[in-house]
């Protein structure tokens, strides 16, 4: 598989809707197995060329992976002042990283013996584990907090619009003055735990500090979609209830 | 010719009906009930038309109710803003729900796979470079 093809595919898997992970799970599946495959002719024979194409593969994908994640985090929108700053800064580690890749696939291409393309291996493999592992880390989270807010701002248009609905419902004497009206108030207590963890998950973004968090950001993202979807139940058993209500 | 056609014709304009048959007739005549059309009988003609007018309205209404009507004016006869915002909530929610579901899904998924593969790329790694 060419590099070409490897970056198309990536791309494709990449931009599906995300209705359709299981397309792009399978896309991403078979660039692996792919690789894997070049990695097993590697054992069976240790020469220039396996090594080499080898190599070549797990950088054109660790290429189009970095250059996914420069894209996600570039089409982020309505950033608060803080983390526009932090955005920059992360979108410039990941500039350095794609340079470092494509520094590495020039010495591969230019690498004429297989202990030389298996010493670029190790330096790329050590890399990783001091300096890309941990910035990537901290691009997966400020993603994953962006996209938690994003959901949470469309659960709380959500609630706006059913509490106005339900209001004008009761001025216009439809509807009984509390009818309704747990499940609104649980529904809302349940955005605002959600608004508290999201908070939370993006003061550990801005923090500077090295200590680890009493709880990861991935977990507050987590407990934050269960009071999400936990509000959006409540909505749809208000909806249910009104239909009932009015026939 | 002239003459003799002229004594017919005054013979017979000097024809009268019995003076007995003339008194008889006359009486059965004055006799008989007369039919007079006034305000009342207006009046009277005006209400049957709106009897019918009015039967074929309620009735028209009843079968309006019977065929569904009744649920239409339920809703639709209270504000047609509120049913429209009611009729949001159904749709957009029946609609986004399950794309909202899948999408808060995608998320967590979506973080995960992208640290499966960071380290499944390690993983090639080390096995090219042992």
């Amino acid at each position: 598989m060419s590099k070409f093809s490897i970056g198309l595919l990536v791309a494709l898997a990449l931009s599906l809707p995300a209705t359709q992970s299981r397309a792009q799970s399978g896309v991403l599946k078979s660039i692996i197995e792919d690789i894997s495959d070049s990695v097993e002719k590697v054992k069976e024979v240790d020469d220039l060329a396996n090594r080499k194409n080898a190599l070549r593969k797990v950088l054109d994908f660790s290429i189009s992976r970095t250059e996914n994640f420069y894209n996600r985090l570039k089409n982020l929108e309505g950033l608060e002042p803080g983390f526009v700053d932090l955005r920059e800064s992360l979108l410039s580690s990941l500039e350095k990283f794609l340079a470092y890749y494509e520094n590495a696939l020039a010495a591969l291409e230019e690498a004429r013996e297989a202990a030389v393309v298996k010493q670029i291996g190790v330096e790329i493999k050590n890399w990783r584990n001091e300096i890309f592992n941990p910035g990537i880390e901290k691009v997966i989270d400020f993603l994953l907090v962006f996209q938690g807010e994003e959901f949470l701002e469309l659960a709380n248009n959500r609630f706006e619009r059913i509490s106005g609905d339900l209001n004008r419902l009761k001025d216009i004497k439809l509807l009984k003055k509390f009818r309704l009206q747990g499940l609104l108030g649980s529904s809302s207590a349940d955005l605002k735990q959600a608004k508290e963890l999201i908070s939370e998950a993006k003061e550990i973004l801005l923090s500077a500090s090295d200590e680890e968090p009493e709880n990861s950001i991935q977990d507050l993202v987590e407990l934050t979609l269960v009071k999400i979807k936990s509000a959006y139940k409540k909505f749809l058993e208000i909806n249910a209830q009104l239909k009932e209500l009015l026939q | 010719m002239e003459e003799q056609l002229s004594k017919i014709l005054k013979k017979i304009k000097s024809i009268a009906p019995e003076e007995g048959f003339l008194k008889r007739s006359k009486d059965l005549i004055l006799s008989a009930r007369q039919n007079k059309f006034g305000f009342d009988d207006l009046r009277t003609s005006l209400l049957e038309s709106f009897k019918w007018g009015a039967a074929l309205t309620l009735a028209s209404l009843l079968l309006f109710v019977l065929v569904g009507g009744l649920t239409y004016s339920n809703l639709e006869g209270v504000s047609p803003a509120i049913l429209s915002n009611l009729n949001d909530i159904k749709l957009r929610n029946e609609v986004n729900n399950l794309d909202f579901q899948i999408r808060l899904d995608e998320i967590s998924y979506s973080s995960q796979n992208d640290k499966a593969i960071g380290q499944k790329i390690d993983e090639l790694l080390d096995e090219l470079t042992l």
